[in-house]
């Protein structure tokens, strides 16, 4: 009898029972223990043998991708702290006692999400950015409802919103009686159409308005005028930042009065891993302090008066209040929230300006690099008058073109929009983040005056 | 100090009791002590009009909510905004300083549906066996 | 106690920084879009940073360092292994908007889990976007929503039964999805009350959503006529899988007559919870419902290409902005891969032969086990305070903690007064279970002759007990 065997022995001695069969549920025999077609146990050398096997079959590109995942600089020092097993492997901190390390932390986190957005109260993290808008949209629902006793049915959103956020906030909402109204852009500045947004908001029925700084094209919007407009309605201002590590440059959501802000954390030292996990960031002012979904942490002091820290405000949560919850969330994204904690406190503020200085840089040396490119084979979809990371290049390539280009050149120039912009087909949304080097640059120049050469053949 | 036998009561645990034409509305002292210690509480807006047995507010405790239920129908013309303030006011003084809010009844004969303190009492001892 | 590092700030420190000078003045931007005051970050030095991140770190505890008997939440062993998946350069660098020709590698890997877990299930078709178990929850709620409404039945069929003992996420996720809620007690041994059941059963059912094992740790063991009776009025069958740790390889949702169900990769596939998450969930459905599956979805080609399906007619859409919780569905692929069929069901074994010794302990040692019959992977106990001069389970678990030990679940299920909910999980030795017996046993025999000293417990932590109560009557929540 091996250990294993001789043990389980033992523990079935203790507990009564003659074998494990005799601990199995009363069902039908046949339905008990079925064969797995699992294959065989792999050993720590196999398994890293498969997933050599496995990366060799990914291609290593060079990109330009972004639309609303980036891939900005990691400090070592961020997942080093981050993946200690004390943070790694202990539970949500519902025995406070016990966890101080992860609240001082989210503590800290909530701190930083309210100094970056310049606003009053944050939770500990929502999954990302697209469900952090959806639990936006369903608090300001429920401000209309519980505090003004009102059943508004309508928000707009913008057609310059990331079509992923969108297409998520309406899987979301399907079943809840509420109407998105979809909010056009300016054919020509590729901005917000302010003045389709003033006559919608006249309609009593809305109860929230969505805005992005900067839009999904990259393009940036006159967010005072927003504010401004948000001042001659009743309806919640939800401002949506498409990138964190801008707030290191750009005026923040408290200062062009958005009464909720959220955004995707992922910039902010987390690695893309094809899109997750990530951080939903989540900021409000005070007055919806107590309708926030999601965990928060709190200070308060111990027995002995000394300070120490809890999550509070749980009378909210599905955990007690089951059908009446404020959201269905039981998770946060506690680990990433302490590595973006780890990395804002790496950069500081000085160091976050630099971050964002130099990426708004970078990607207006390609906007300028392209421009005579753009010239031969195609054109900017948009005036592209300001914009942080991100511009659109109109092509005159058909987009099918562009994957052999990509193969061929193991370089991907940027987001083809034309599955949800079919008004900008064959366009490419190109970004950058201040980890694009001149050699990158330079490579980027050949491949789209590879495509701008094609583009004139084809004609 | 209040005279309890003008008081009527619910099961859902708020008392109500009716001056200068309106019902004012608290909960029991046996419900304040029974959630402990009270960290909120979320009262209607004046103004809103309410049927009997309806909830339109929460009390809470810091791992607990629960309802208040209206024990007449008609429109919520006054809230007690010192609790907002000063929730212990509740503990300390449950049939007093600590009432939540009025209503002007529709009809106020609906305190007749509601139980007398004897009554009440035989309730919560009841749950407490 | 750790101050905070805006305590420790001092102007104009540094610890990373990156070229300056950098906008050209031709890269114009106006000045009403700069921000007028700099966010108010920490300013430290690198080795500040260090020392904060690693003194706050010892202030926890967690898997890798205390017993965390924490029942519903599956604390097993999170083997380092796993981690040679998710942190692989060729995958964690991956840009979410790759196409997949140049991505097959990592889609096969996802692929090749996937298939693991429906055998494992039984089930026909999955999703592994969800970020978690009630998102997972939602997926299932909102297909259920699309299926009858194909059916032409979305407007009779409206409501979701939910047992008592479920977990507040299931009526949280029903409502989110646009159902009413019927929440049906439980009988007296901890089941689902068939009589109930059948008196709400009827042409307005949507679904029926149950745990299994259930949160008292004990199988639903008329199942079968449960199954029977729901799909003979029309209705979904939706599994709760979060306790999945107890049935791999012992026997497979689809069997039992499941529709769909989901699986909590953070419980029973060894996603470090990270102190809250990041979790991932996952949805797992029969053919029957698998049009409704969210998108995007990885498919397979006749040629063994891998594609990414990205819409789909009866799809419900896209549930976040992009694939899922890769890095945690790596976590979980290798975890899977280094079990392999033999050691799926061992570790399920395990899980119920150490849950039902802990059993057997914690009774001897004077907890009162909720049912006192065989349990699955976990176990449900209560205590009288009266007997204790009132010393309570919240109390008890804080005096564990005095001991080592992170405390079991607590007041949960809230079926069970003074609930104590114990999962010891495959990867503990009998002899950590023993000394944690111990624990519990001199605690109780304390409450009986020193009775303050477990009520203020506990004593030996970074902090005493937290005064939850002003925390959440002022609550501060940023420094």
């Amino acid at each position: 009898m091996d250990e294993q065997t001789a043990t389980e022995q033992k523990l079935l001695q203790k507990i009564g029972v003659k074998s494990f069969e005799d601990l199995l549920p009363p069902i039908p025999k046949e339905l008990l223990l079925p064969s797995l077609g699992l294959p065989p146990a792999k050993t720590e050398l196999e398994l890293a043998q498969y997933l050599d096997h496995a990366a060799e079959k990914n291609i290593p590109l060079k990109s330009f991708l972004g639309a609303g995942a980036y891939d900005h600089f990691i400090p070592q020092a961020v997942w080093d702290l981050t993946k200690r097993g004390e943070f790694l492997t202990a539970y949500t901190p519902y025995q406070a006692e016990a966890s101080q390390g992860t609240l001082i932390a989210l503590f800290e986190f909530q701190t930083m999400v309210c100094e970056l957005f310049g606003m009053d109260a944050s939770n500990a993290s929502l999954y990302d950015g697209a469900t952090a808008l959806v639990e936006a949209v369903l608090l300001a629902r429920r401000w209309f409802s519980e505090e003004l006793a009102l059943t508004p049915k309508k928000i707009l959103v913008p057609r310059a919103l990331h079509p992923q956020w969108r297409s998520t906030l309406s899987t979301y909402l399907r079943n809840l009686d509420v109407e998105i109204v979809e909010i056009p852009y300016d054919g020509k500045t590729g901005k917000l159409a302010l003045r389709v947004l003033q006559n919608a908001l006249q309609d009593p029925g809305v109860f929230a308005f969505v805005a992005g700084q900067p839009n999904f094209f990259g393009i940036l919007e006159d967010m005072d005028q927003i504010g401004e407009i948000r001042t001659k309605t009743q309806a919640l201002f939800i401002s949506v930042v498409n990138n964190p590590i801008s707030l290191g440059i750009l005026e923040p959501p408290g200062s062009y009065n958005a009464d909720i802000a959220v955004a995707d954390g992922q910039p902010l030292g987390i690695p893309m891993t094809y899109g997750g996990p990530s951080l939903g960031l989540f900021a409000v002012k005070k007055d919806y302090l107590r309708r926030i979904p999601g965990r928060i942490c709190g200070r308060t002091v111990d027995r002995n008066g000394q300070t120490g820290y809890t999550l509070t405000l749980q009378t909210r949560e599905q955990h007690i209040r089951r059908e009446k919850a404020t959201s269905n969330i039981c998770t946060n994204q506690t680990l990433c929230a302490i590595a973006a904690t780890i990395y804002l406190s790496l950069l500081g503020p000085e160091g976050l300006k630099e971050a964002a200085e130099l990426t708004f840089s970078k990607a207006h040396e390609i906007w300028e690099r392209s421009r005579y490119i753009i010239a031969r084979a195609g054109e900017p979809a948009f005036d592209h008058e300001e914009f942080f990371q991100e511009f659109i290049w109109k092509t005159r390539l058909p987009a099918e073109r562009l994957e052999a280009i990509c193969r061929e050149t193991r370089l991907l120039p940027g987001y083809p929009l034309g599955r949800d912009y079919p008004e900008l087909k064959d366009s490419l949304l190109i970004a950058a983040t201040e980890k694009t080097s001149e050699a990158d640059i330079n490579n980027l120049a050949k491949v789209l005056n590879n495509y701008a050469l094609n583009a004139i053949r084809t004609k | 100090m209040v005279d309890r036998s003008k008081l009527k009561f619910a099961k859902t645990h708020e008392w109500a009791r009716l001056e200068n034409g309106a019902v004012i509305v608290g909960i029991t002292d046996f419900a304040q002590q029974e959630i402990r210690d009270i960290v909120y509480v979320e009262l209607p807006k004046t103004g809103r009009e309410v049927k009997q047995g309806e909830p339109l507010g929460v009390i809470e405790s810091v791992k607990a909510a629960f309802e208040i239920y209206a024990p007449v129908s008609g429109r919520v013309v006054a809230v007690n905004d010192h609790i907002s303030q000063d929730v212990t006011k509740i503990h300390k003084d449950p049939f007093g300083e600590g009432w939540l809010f009025k209503i002007e009844a529709s009809s106020p004969a609906q305190l007749e549906t509601l139980m007398n303190e004897a009554d009440y009492q035989k309730i919560t001892a009841e749950s407490h066996r | 106690m750790l101050s905070t590092l805006f305590e420790q700030s001092k102007p104009g420190r540094r610890a990373i920084g990156f070229a300056k000078g950098s906008i050209h003045s031709s890269q114009k931007i106006a000045a009403k879009h700069l921000r007028k005051n700099p966010p108010k970050l920490p300013e430290v030095a690198e080795l500040e940073v260090v020392r904060h991140f690693t003194r706050a770190s010892q202030l926890n505890y967690s898997v890798d360092t205390n017993f965390y008997p924490l029942g519903s939440c599956t604390m097993k062993y999170n083997p380092k292994a796993n981690f040679r998946a998710a942190s692989h350069p060729a995958f964690a660098d991956v840009h979410p908007l790759t196409p997949a020709w140049a991505n097959q590698g990592l889609l096969r890997v996802i692929r090749d889990f996937e298939r693991g877990l429906l055998e494992i299930t039984g089930m026909d078709s999955i999703t592994l976007a969800p970020a978690a178990g009630a998102h997972a929850e939602l997926v299932g709620i909102l297909m259920a929503g699309a299926y009858f409404k194909d059916k032409g039945q979305a407007n009779e069929r409206r409501k979701i039964i939910i047992p008592d003992s479920a977990h507040g996420t299931n009526p949280a996720s029903a409502v989110l999805g646009g159902f009413d809620v019927i929440t049906i007690r439980s009988n007296s041994r901890g089941r689902v009350h068939l009589e109930e059941l059948v008196k709400v059963l009827n042409q307005n059912t949507a679904m029926l959503m149950m745990t299994v094992p259930n949160t008292l740790g004990l199988f639903e063991d008329e199942i079968l006529e449960v199954a029977r009776l729901v799909h003979k009025a029309g209705a979904l069958l939706y599994m709760d899988g979060a306790n999945m740790n107890a049935l791999m390889g012992v026997v497979k949702p689809a069997d039992l007559g499941f529709d769909l169900m989901h699986l909590n990769l953070h419980k029973t596939f060894a996603v470090p919870h990270g102190g809250g998450g990041p979790g991932a969930g996952v949805l797992a459905a029969r053919r029957h419902l698998e049009e409704y599956l969210p998108v995007p979805r990885i498919t397979e080609s006749t040629n063994g290409e891998m594609e990414i399906l990205e819409s789909s007619p009866k799809s419900i859409g896209r549930i976040r902005a992009f694939h899922g919780s890769v890095g945690n569905i790596l976590l979980s692929s290798a975890y899977l891969a280094m079990l392999g069929k033999e050691g799926a069901v061992a570790a399920s074994r395990t899980a119920i032969v150490n849950a039902n010794y802990l059993k057997a302990l914690l009774k001897e040692a004077g907890l009162k086990p909720f049912q006192d019959e065989p349990c699955m992977h976990e176990a449900v106990f209560t205590l009288d305070p009266k007997t204790l001069n009132g010393v309570r389970t919240l109390d008890l678990a804080k005096r564990l903690l005095d001991f080592g030990f992170y405390a079991p679940t607590v007041y949960f299920p809230l079926i069970v007064p003074e609930a104590i909910m114990a999962e010891p999980t495959e990867t503990e030795t009998p002899e950590t279970l023993e000394e944690f017996a111990r624990a519990v046993k001199t605690i109780l025999e304390e409450a009986k002759t020193n009775p303050d000293r477990v009520k203020t417990a506990p004593h030996k932590l970074p902090v005493a007990r937290l005064d939850e109560v002003t925390a959440a009557r002022n609550p501060v929540i940023r420094a």
